[in-house]
């Protein structure tokens, strides 16, 4: 109990009550909310998928049975969005073919009604951590793709060939540039991009990929 | 295998028969292997010598004064017998042929005589075999296609038999070779007579073991009835004979009366066993009051008239009711099947009914559960927190309550187990349903309106089923209509209908809610389907469900605009 409540009150996050059968609603959100986390309750899915704005870290936790849309579309629906937050699911039947469509779809667990108490704080702090951590791996993701943004065009042409592997004086040559002058530059290249040995560059280039070449070249 | 091992171990012999044949005949004499054959063959072969010799030589109708004799049972005779033991009697027909010629007053020996006597024995033997082929007298079901077949066979014998006999005659001194035609013509039509007065009835009672004689015998031509034909056709030999002034066979149409009545009730038995009786009676007749103005022909045109069509009458019969054996089978087999998938659809209902009351009885305990741990967190935090934990406790007892209601519903849905067939009028229905979710309407503040057809009558049924069915409708209709801001209302209405020549009664339930969404409404009527928030969605399957247990049915009518579920009653007759 305790432990929980510790646990619980180091959490920050919401979670979003999706199940159709107002009892069993606001008892779970009231649960929950005396465990510290906060709740926003949706009769439906549609009610859910029509609310836009929504507090990070988050999770769902929604019932597979609900009017109209179902929960397991619902919970496809959200896999297949960039950046979703983790899906719990929850029904009255054992069903273990919904559950294992569920876990195959993505979801991070599968509660059963009646909910355990325990089970539920454990599932919802499991998902909400995941959360954050996956936040937080976004918000560096994005930190390198806004200073991979920042560069110049030439200073892009630098980082691509040193990261391609070619030697220094190649580079230099290539752009008609003496080895002091180029030295000069890749270090300016370097505090840009905040790498502070030549291995963070190659791993920055890993990490960026392609896309953000591509992205890169379409500015 | 030797003679030695068959005595000491006679259990393995295939055939009781053999094993008689050889204790009798010591295993090696085949004429006495033969005469002690199966079915008495000795016997049988002796039997039909006697009867055949007998009515070739002796006029068992002397005063009938015909001047011929009215039919031969002779050739009948040696027919049934080749056609129900087969080609092993033909050399007692030809004997007792030859035998009764020879015995005959006024015959006459020679080389023609015997080959006359071959050639009418082997018109007997192929008419025989012939009926034994094509016409299945000796099985159980006879057709009229039968008769057809027997009545050929009958008319070659006749003509076959006829001719030699007359070539015979001829052949001796007493008649002149112009006689010829006229004898054959005689002796046809009384070979033919005798041919279809007699052989089928001594089919009939030829084929079978001597079990299904008996039951025959007992069972539909019984002593009652049997009595009644004979009394009747007594009474109408009287009539037609008795009657002076009249021509005899002027009356005699009236004979075909009980003929008739006997072939529709005993079918192709019944006729072949009568006809026989017809015929000696009406002989009886003739020989006790004389005839005046009748001739041999007239007579034997009447019996042949009578005889043919009584056997193609019992024929008829017998396929009519074999047709309607054959139906009723069906029918039951049918019935049977409907059994097993009512059972197995009830069955089926049973574990989907369970599945659903599980599902929803979890919803309010579940929300107990978490509720009432969500108690003990706040009474943990002291007297600031207690506004909130009597809040919390107050759900749980609703919640508990839900759950109870959820367990009565289910009752009220069984607790008719046994149906019973009542007359229920629409409008007091209607009353009651209204009374019973009075509370419902009141706080949905739903406008209720009923519109029953005048003269409508009452429907027949459960009154608590259909009560059970009609509020299921309504309480939906107040579910969906307590969401809606303006103009609601729930109209009943009721008339009349026809399914298929059954007189209906209709019940239609509409409300103006928003109507069932599209995705909703092909499952609408399976268990667990619902676009309640605390439905059952159990209502709607369990209502069809015993709705067509009532004989009716229930539906979602889709085409209209306004939400409107049917409900079909039948309307209460008498």
């Amino acid at each position: 109990m305790s432990d929980n409540q510790k646990a619980a009150t180091k959490l920050e996050g919401s979670v979003f009550l999706v199940e159709d059968d107002a009892a069993v609603r606001n008892s779970l959100s009231l649960l929950l909310r005396l465990h510290g986390f906060g709740t926003e309750e949706f009769d439906s899915a549609e009610q859910f998928l029509a609310a836009s704005v929504r507090p990070r870290p988050a999770c769902a936790l929604v019932d597979i049975r609900l009017p109209g849309m179902s929960g397991l579309s619902l919970q496809a629906r959200m896999m297949r969005q960039e950046r979703g937050f983790p899906v719990l699911l929850m029904t009255a039947q054992g069903d273990i073919a919904i559950a294992r469509t569920a876990l195959l779809q993505g979801a991070v667990d599968f509660l059963e009604k009646p909910i355990d108490e325990k089970e539920l704080l454990q599932a919802v702090s499991a998902a909400l951590r995941g959360d954050s951590e996956q936040l937080a791996r976004h918000r560096e993701h994005d930190a390198l793709l806004a200073r991979v943004a920042s560069l110049t065009r030439h200073e892009w042409e630098l980082f691509e060939r040193i990261t391609n592997g070619l030697s220094y004086r190649e580079i230099a040559g290539e752009f008609g540039l003496t080895l002091e002058a180029f030295e000069l530059q890749r270090a300016r290249l370097m505090e840009k991009l905040d790498a502070r040995r030549l291995a963070d560059l190659f791993r920055l280039r890993f990490r960026v990929g392609e896309r953000a070449s591509g992205n890169r070249m379409a500015l | 295998m030797s003679a030695d091992s068959d005595s000491i171990t006679p259990a393995n012999e295939p055939g009781a028969g053999l094993l008689t044949r050889r204790r009798a005949g010591g295993g090696t004499a085949p004429v006495v292997a033969w005469i002690q054959g199966p079915g008495g063959r000795f016997w049988l072969g002796a039997l039909f010598w006697i009867a055949y010799v007998l009515a070739d030589s002796v006029d068992l109708f002397p005063n009938a004064r015909f001047g011929v004799q009215p039919w031969s049972p002779q050739p009948a005779l040696a027919l049934a017998l080749i056609a129900h033991g087969g080609s092993v009697y033909a050399p007692v027909v030809l004997a007792a042929v030859l035998s009764a010629w020879f015995i005959a007053p006024a015959s006459h020996l020679g080389g023609e005589w015997v080959l006359a006597g071959v050639g009418v024995a082997a018109t007997y033997w192929g008419a025989g075999v012939a009926l034994r082929r094509w016409a299945h007298w000796g099985s159980a079901e006879i057709r009229s296609r039968d008769v057809h077949i027997l009545l050929a066979i009958v008319l070659g014998t006749a003509i076959l038999a006829a001719v030699l006999e007359a070539l015979r005659q001829v052949a001796g001194p007493e008649l002149a070779a112009s006689a010829l035609p006229l004898l054959t013509l005689r002796l046809f039509i009384a070979n033919l007579l005798g041919l279809v007065v007699l052989t089928p009835g001594l089919l009939q009672w030829a084929g079978g073991t001597w079990a299904q004689r008996w039951a025959r015998l007992r069972n539909p031509l019984n002593a009652r009835d049997a009595m009644i034909f004979i009394v009747v056709l007594g009474a109408l030999l009287v009539l037609v004979f008795g009657l002076r002034p009249l021509d005899e066979f002027r009356m005699s149409y009236l004979l075909f009366l009980p003929m008739i009545v006997v072939a529709m009730r005993y079918g192709l038995l019944g006729a072949a066993t009568a006809i026989p009786v017809v015929q000696l009676g009406l002989l009886g007749a003739l020989t006790l009051g004389g005839t005046r103005a009748g001739t041999a022909f007239e007579f034997q045109l009447l019996i042949l008239t009578l005889s043919i069509s009584t056997l193609y009458l019992g024929a008829l019969s017998d396929e009519r009711q074999r047709a309607a054996a054959r139906i009723a089978e069906h029918e039951r087999i049918l019935r049977e099947r409907d059994h097993a998938l009512a059972d197995a659809q009830r069955i089926a209902s049973t574990a989907e009914l369970a599945a659903a009351l599980a599902h929803d009885l979890n919803q309010p305990l579940s929300a107990i559960g978490t509720f009432a741990r969500a108690s003990q967190v706040l009474a943990e935090r002291g007297e600031a927190e207690r506004p909130k934990l009597l809040e919390t406790l107050e759900q749980v007892t609703q919640e508990s309550a839900r759950a109870g209601q959820y367990l009565r519903r289910m009752r009220d849905f069984f607790r008719t187990g046994t149906m019973r067939e009542e007359r229920v009028s629409v409008s007091s229905l209607f009353e009651s349903t209204r009374a019973h979710l009075r509370d419902r309407l009141v706080r949905a503040d739903v406008r209720w309106r009923t519109t029953i057809e005048p003269g409508l009558p009452a429907v027949c049924g459960d009154s608590v089923q259909i009560g059970a069915v009609l509020g299921n409708l309504v309480s939906n209709a107040c579910d969906v209509l307590e969401d809606r801001i303006s103009w609601r209302q729930i109209h009943l209405k009721a008339f009349r209908v026809t399914d298929g020549g059954t007189p209906m009664v209709r019940i239609l339930v509409e409300d103006t809610g928003p109507g069932v969404p599209a995705e909703l409404r092909e499952r609408l009527f399976k268990p667990l389907a619902t676009s309640k928030p605390n439905g059952m969605g159990l209502g709607l399957a369990l209502s069809r469900s015993i709705a067509e247990r009532q004989g009716g049915r229930l539906w979602f009518d889709a085409e209209r605009e306004i939400t409107t579920f049917c409900l079909d009653l039948r309307a209460y007759v008498g």
